[in-house]
């Protein structure tokens, strides 16, 4: 590990910082001069943050749609841009957001993850707002810390430019984005050696002038550039990879799309993004002392969705569950219907779950993961059929063909 | 290579800015109004076109012009207009111009919060309304910007709003009251004047907006009379040309002949069935509005703040 060679190792100084703070910040340092800004719960604490840096032009916009559609005029004019929101200001932006990944402009975007107001207005944690954004080409990382949120909001421009495509940083709100943990921020010089210049192949260019953005002439023509975004978006695995590698020389933190803990041996195995896997390997933990093989995947993105990553930690004989902080209504957890379809054929003999859990904010506890774990346990193929809920009255299931009463 | 027919040399089109090759409806008035806008403006500038008509004034595989053309959003194009001068002014590039292109549907009605934001941030950015009175590229649906009684596509003539009930959106006078640096009318039919518009507001670092109306065929008029349509909108009184400065400062530039308003009508199917007598009095109105404005002397300390 590139640990062992402190010499090549940037020198950082360890901060206390919210998550929000630490997204400031990653910007701040990787120099960034201007943000279009829109205030939302949770996210506002980012903007407050940066409206503090001398170093950036804060513009205070008139909507997230507009924020969004200015931020493109940033990347069009050249220049990075800061954009962060949350929930009804990311879903208000979608129009722009097909706009911006079909252009290839690789916008990095902060999201602090909160619920949608669909049964009801609530400002608690959900993905589904993020979710919400999963087919239109953006790149879409997930942190469980601060430190995630720092380092895959560096990470995460590089990626965005070397495949012109643009990217989303999210966090559960609150969780994430108030409270405060200990991190370790690198050296701005070594910040911006790592993110470079803007980099982006063809721009609008006074001097040769060019059409962008039009009315393509043929239907081939469509379908060309929308199979080639989704080879992008496949084939950033593996520029993730080699970027990451840049990363960890530089700073010396191996970052991966995901976390393997306790997963050497491991019979059975829970799958989760973001602060929901803090319960989870709490439990674990606790479950390991006794002797349970239980292991912990952390998923850190799903677009692109990590397939290389899950076949090699996965193997035949496990029983999995995936759980989700989101639900696509009619279907489950939206992590856990990605996972199945693409291991579909490449991992055989794997009973894998999908749980539903911490929707609207409900607290995921160690015990309620017990619980989880538990049926896992004694779960076999036939659970597969279920889509399974977890809140605070326990576990419970609904299967797929359930008539309605 | 391809090569242009300026680079061509092809007279009289040589020194055109914006080429042969587009594909707007053959007679369409707003085609002219923006060769004579990019004539104005020269090559070193951005349009940001907002999903419109100039979809098809603009193709989208070559370039019909020696400006760039970023194709919007429907709604996105005013705030991407201000990023991009944003970016310009951060790298220094503060020889080009950035403009923002929109039909009344865009500015008037799906855009207009975004048109009162860049307003009131006062971005560097040259906003041109092409108004042709509706949403013309989905067929001729009834706008803010459609005048009272016309009978449109959207329009149903048993369940509409009596035509003495709603009227057309007064873009100018919405955007005066954000109190920006320049505001003007202009029309493709008066070119010196649209000319002599576009220069005043390319001196000003700011946000300016020239609001042209054009003729649409849509109108339902004969395609060669688009530019004797929008004359006879301006001599009628229909379109007053003006401008207004810092919000406050009005100042007339055309006295029309104010010729029978039945004279543009009449050459439009769009009017039929219409109540003429309301719009005498709208226009009536509007004038009198406008020379109060016009006359008002405003003290030297009004005029340096603008
Ligand atoms: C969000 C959205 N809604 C609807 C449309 C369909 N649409 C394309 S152009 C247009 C009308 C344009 O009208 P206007 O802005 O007045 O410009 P014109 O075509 O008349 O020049 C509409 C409704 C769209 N592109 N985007
Ligand atoms: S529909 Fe009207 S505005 Fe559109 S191209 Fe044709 S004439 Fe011009």
């Amino acid at each position: 590990m590139a640990l062992d060679e402190p010499a090549g190792i940037a020198s950082s100084q360890r901060r206390i910082v919210t998550g929000a703070e630490a997204m400031a910040l990653a910007y701040e340092l990787a120099g960034v001069r201007i943000a279009y800004v829109f205030p939302i719960t949770p996210q506002t604490e980012v903007l407050e943050t940066m409206v503090r840096s001398q170093r950036v032009r804060v513009i205070p916009s008139d909507s997230e749609f507009n924020a969004i559609a200015s931020a493109t005029g940033v990347f069009w004019g050249g220049e990075r841009c800061a954009i962060y929101t949350s929930s009804q200001g990311l879903v208000l932006m979608s129009e722009v957001m097909w706009e911006v990944a079909g252009n290839r402009l690789p916008m990095v975007m902060g999201v602090f993850n909160r619920a949608l107001r669909g049964p009801a207005w609530t400002l608690g944690p959900q993905q589904n707002d993020s979710l919400f954004m999963r087919d239109t080409g953006w790149l879409q990382f997930y942190g469980e810390t601060a430190q995630d949120i720092f380092d895959f909001t560096l990470l995460a421009m590089r990626v965005a430019e070397r495949v012109c495509l643009p990217a989303l940083v999210c966090g559960d709100g609150f969780y994430l984005s108030h409270q405060k943990e200990e991190i370790e921020i690198p050296d701005e010089a070594a910040v911006r050696a790592f993110v470079g210049e803007l980099a982006i192949p063809d721009l609008p260019d006074s001097s040769r002038p060019a059409t962008f953005g039009g009315v393509v002439t043929t239907a081939q023509q469509y379908f060309r550039l929308s199979e080639r975004m989704h080879r992008d978006v496949v084939g950033s695995q593996d520029v993730f990879l080699e970027v990451a590698k840049g990363f960890e020389v530089l700073f010396g933190r191996r970052r991966t799309l995901t976390e393997p803990y306790e997963m050497d041996d491991a019979e059975l195995v829970l799958m989760a993004s973001g602060a929901t896997c803090g319960a989870v390997r709490e439990e674990v933990k606790r479950r390991r002392r006794r002797g349970q093989k239980v292991g912990l995947l952390k998923l850190c993105s799903i677009r692109p969705l990590p397939v290389g990553e899950l076949v090699r930690h996965l193997r035949p004989g496990q029983k999995a569950v995936v759980l989700d902080r989101n639900v696509a209504a009619g279907t489950g957890g939206i992590f856990h219907c990605e996972i199945s379809a693409a291991l579909r054929g490449l991992v055989d003999d794997l009973v894998l779950l999908g749980c539903v859990t911490g929707l609207g904010g409900v607290d995921l506890t160690p015990e309620a993961a017990g619980e989880l774990i538990d049926y896992l346990a004694a779960a076999g193929p036939a659970q597969q059929g279920l889509v399974h809920f977890l809140d605070e009255t326990g576990l419970h299931a609904v299967g797929r063909t359930e008539r309605c009463d | 290579m391809r090569l242009t027919a300026s680079e061509l040399g092809i007279r009289p089109f040589s020194n055109d800015r914006y080429f042969g090759g587009h594909g707007a409806c053959p007679g369409c008035g707003a085609v002219s109004m923006l060769r004579q806008v990019m004539q104005t403006v020269g090559p070193k500038a951005y349009y940001f076109i907002l999903a419109s008509c100039a979809g098809s004034y603009f193709p989208g595989e070559f370039t019909v012009c020696d400006s760039s053309i970023i194709f919007t959003v429907y709604a996105a194009g005013f705030a991407e207009a201000e990023g991009m001068s944003q970016a310009l002014e951060l790298r220094g590039r503060t020889d080009e111009t950035v403009v923002a292109y929109s039909g009344d549907g865009g500015a008037f009605d799906i855009g207009l919060g975004g048109l009162s934001g860049i307003a009131e941030r006062n971005a560097n950015v040259l906003v041109i309304v092409n108004d042709n009175q509706g949403y013309q590229n989905t067929g001729g649906q009834q706008s803010g910007g459609t005048p009272r009684g016309i009978i449109t596509k959207s329009t149903q003539p048993f369940h509409q709003v009596p035509a003495a009930a709603r009227n057309r959106k007064d873009l100018l006078e919405l955007l005066a009251a954000h109190r920006v640096p320049y505001l003007a009318t202009a029309s493709a039919a008066f070119p010196r004047d649209l000319d002599a518009k576009l220069r005043k507001a390319l001196t000003y670092k700011g946000f300016k907006l020239v609001h042209v109306v054009t003729a649409c065929l849509n109108w339902g008029f004969e395609s060669r009379l688009a530019i004797r349509v929008a004359r006879l909108a301006v001599e009628t009184g229909v379109h007053p040309l003006y401008e207004i400065e810092g919000g406050r400062r009005y100042r007339l530039s055309y006295e029309p002949t104010f010729a029978p308003l039945e004279d543009f009508t009449r050459l439009q199917r769009r009017f039929q069935g219409v109540d003429l007598a309301l719009l005498k009095q709208d226009i009536a109105e509007r004038w009198e509005d406008l020379r109060y404005k016009a006359a008002r002397a405003w003290p030297a300390s009004a005029r340096q703040s603008a």
